[in-house]
């Protein structure tokens, strides 16, 4: 008998979607496991559109995708054992916390006992039980958020499709929601679609890298940092040869110190005598995987 | 259970909202200015001055100043029709004319020129002076029919007429009556006074006025809701976050809609206890026997059709379009509508208008006459309703999976290079 770990997975076959003429995703193929998985990808790279299908809320033009053994294609289903976060998370601003929590729940399928028992432990979980009276027109971004989460897991989905949810969010608060996160995703997929790759870095073990809708690379965060490995170099300059520089090289991030700079950049030769070669972190990894995918170009 | 859940919710919403007290304030308002004061009618007595008027049912009289009329406006060449309410001046090419010419002279077996001195006649002798010096022409021009012109030829040429002027002119079939109007005598007014109080049960003749106004109001008000309603998910940015849920379409689009129009139907029905507790305190002082659910009746049966699908065109087109579309087209509607029954204000002839009208307590002859088409009329809308809320649904859950976002689309074409 197999275990409920192992059944929960995503498998994404030759997905394509096209918005008129605009290819948004490309013969995507993909296998999400169990735990967190992190979608990373520039503006525009096709992560929401693919979080959508997932969701049930797009239609793909091509290829398959099986969320628990389930098709796409059984949306009553899939939306039964699935919590999705929007990136623009809102609610009827004059609903209290609580009645916000209350209505989803109904939405769901809740009885009234259920709803009852649970919404209380939810939103202690998301720190959120003491404002459960507030309007959610009065609640900060943060704060909403944390209601996203808790609507998002109400029904106990197999999978949490999370997208962009920590943009705007203060750096406490972020790290607080990555935390939450990481506590929801056992025995559960969490798929975090964002831009931000201090948030996968911090999260996911698993990640796929989407690129003008298609996959650039898919692994774990160690092979995405191995690839980079020897190709980070590091060097203070003088400000003057700061543009020189950028114009040779993709930049990575930099440091002011009077009138030098530190920088970090990508290099796939050793680049001038005064430059070390150092340990690339995940920001290194994925601007390295990006400025290849340039070059392929 | 899911399905009762989603309706109290949603009911709880709507008194939460603040168009819901508009609607109430819109709807009360329109009552209180219309109805707010129950004329209570007396029984007739014999020797009143006058008992009013009604539409004659005599075929000469009809004939008569239907055809004065008619020479009426040929003499002075201004022909008026209102096809939707509204007066409408006509301009007639000199064949027309003279086709109405022949009409009246084979009517009347008078040529112009007798004719016009007829007419000028009638006007001199009808012709009054008021105490201010002014001059005011009394009564009507009557121009008899010429011997052997039976009733059937008079119709049929009569309604050529109304085709020359493009019809909806008084001399359309349906409205011939209403150019003869005569005196009421006092049996003719007892009988009225005696259908409301025996057949109406006196209270029914109140309740169909209650409808009268109330479908007037009706008819329009509950497009506001409906449209509120569709807009809200899109305003409150929530849409997705209500799709991915496991409800099914039908469930939740029935909710809301029965959720609404139970909200809307909850005024109207309080409302009405103001004229019934009015009719019933004179009713209990005259040894009346007084039906006590009668407004409730008419308003079920006669105002619930009109909220039930004014409401699903709001929730359809809003659905559809995510934009407030649905109230320009159902002012449109309404204004046809209300205008168009203009003609048959106290009763009858209800056909296929949204807004029947009944402004009339004794208009028991002319209801029952044409109860049949109101009853169609009712179960008609009732199914028209049911059938945009049936097309609601598929258009949500088309959406829900992605497709049908008409305006979604022109928002993603828009954005779709920043945005993917």
């Amino acid at each position: 008998m197999k275990d409920k770990k192992s059944e929960i997975k995503i498998v994404i076959q030759n997905l394509s979607k096209r918005y008129g003429k605009k290819q948004a995703l490309k013969d995507v193929n993909l296998t999400i496991p169990a735990g967190m998985f992190g979608l990373l990808g520039p503006n525009g790279a096709g992560k929401t559109t693919l979080m959508k299908t997932l969701a049930t809320l797009l239609k793909k033009n091509q290829g398959s995708v099986h969320i628990c053994g389930i098709p796409v294609e059984n949306a009553s289903e899939i939306r039964r054992i699935t919590g999705y976060l929007p990136q623009e998370f809102s609610m009827y601003p004059n609903m209290t916390v609580y009645e916000a929590m209350d209505y989803l729940g109904v939405l769901s399928g809740l009885d009234s006992e259920l709803r009852k028992s649970k919404i209380p432990v939810l939103l202690d979980q998301v720190n959120l039980l003491d404002d459960k009276m507030k309007r959610v027109k009065a609640l900060s971004g943060g704060m909403k958020r944390r209601l996203g989460i808790a609507q998002a897991i109400l029904h106990d989905p197999e999978i949490l499709i999370v997208d962009e949810p920590t943009a705007g969010l203060d750096p406490e608060e972020r790290v607080r929601f990555r935390n939450l996160l990481c506590e929801i995703a056992e025995d559960r997929i969490v798929i975090l679609s964002t831009h931000i790759v201090g948030d996968i870095e911090a999260t996911c073990e698993n990640i796929a890298v989407l690129n003008e809708g298609q996959i650039i690379f898919n692994g774990t965060v160690t092979q995405l940092l191995e690839r980079a490995d020897g190709k980070v170099y590091m060097a203070d300059i003088s400000r003057k040869e700061l543009s020189d520089l950028k114009e040779e090289y993709k930049v990575t991030s930099m440091l002011s110190m009077g009138n030098n700079v530190s920088v970090r950049f990508i290099s796939e030769d050793t680049p001038f005598l005064s430059a070390s070669s150092c340990e690339p972190g995940v920001e290194d990894a994925y601007m390295y995987l990006m400025q290849e995918k340039e070059v392929e170009l | 259970m899911r399905f009762m859940s989603l309706w109290i919710h949603e009911c709880r919403q709507t008194v939460k909202s603040l168009i819901f007290y508009f609607y109430v304030a819109f709807v009360a308002i329109f009552f209180l200015t219309n109805m707010g004061s129950v004329n209570i009618r007396k029984e007739p007595v014999p020797g009143q001055e006058s008992y009013g008027t009604k539409h004659s049912d005599d075929p000469l009289k009809v004939m008569s100043c239907t055809l004065g009329s008619l020479e009426e406006a040929y003499y002075h060449d201004h022909f008026q029709t209102s096809p939707v309410g509204f007066t409408k001046h006509v301009q007639l090419s000199d064949e027309e004319k003279a086709e109405i010419n022949q009409i009246l002279e084979d009517m009347t077996g008078m040529d112009e020129t007798q004719r016009q001195n007829n007419y000028e006649k009638q006007v001199q002798e009808n012709t009054i002076q008021l105490d201010n010096g002014a001059y005011t022409q009394v009564g009507v021009i009557e121009l008899e029919s010429a011997p052997g012109v039976g009733y059937e030829q008079f119709v049929e040429n009569m309604e050529r007429v109304d085709a020359i002027l493009g019809g909806g002119s008084s001399y359309a079939e349906k409205r011939l009556s209403s150019n003869a109007s005569v005196d009421m005598t006092y049996e003719d007014a007892l009988e009225q006074y005696q259908n409301l109080v025996e057949k109406d049960r006196f209270t029914g003749g109140y309740a169909r006025l209650f409808c009268d106004y109330m479908g007037i109001v009706l008819g329009i008000a509950p497009i506001f809701m409906a449209v509120t309603r569709g807009l809200r998910d899109r305003r409150s940015r929530m849409q997705d976050v209500v799709y991915i849920r496991s409800v099914s379409s039908a469930t939740l689009i029935l909710s809301r809609y029965l959720a609404m129009v139970f909200m809307m139907v909850l005024p109207v029905i309080l409302l009405s206890f103001l004229p019934l507790t009015q009719c019933l305190l004179y009713t209990n002082g005259a040894g009346i026997s007084a039906d006590v659910l009668a407004f409730l009746k008419y308003s079920l049966w006669i105002l619930v059709p009109e909220i039930l699908v004014v409401s699903a065109v709001g929730m359809m087109l809003t659905e559809l379009t995510q934009t407030a579309l649905a109230i320009a087209v159902q002012v449109f509607w309404w204004f046809l509508s209300l205008f168009s029954g203009v003609s048959d204000i106290y009763g009858g002839n209800y056909g296929w208008n949204l807004i029947p009208r009944n402004n009339s307590v004794l208009n028991y002859q002319k209801y029952v006459e044409d109860l049949n088409q109101l009853v169609t009329n009712r179960i008609f809308y009732t199914f028209l309703a049911f059938a945009f809320v049936i097309l609601t649904v598929l258009i949500y859950e088309r959406k829900r999976k992605g497709g049908l976002d008409i305006r979604g689309k022109i928002h993603a074409n828009r954005k779709i290079q920043s945005k993917i």
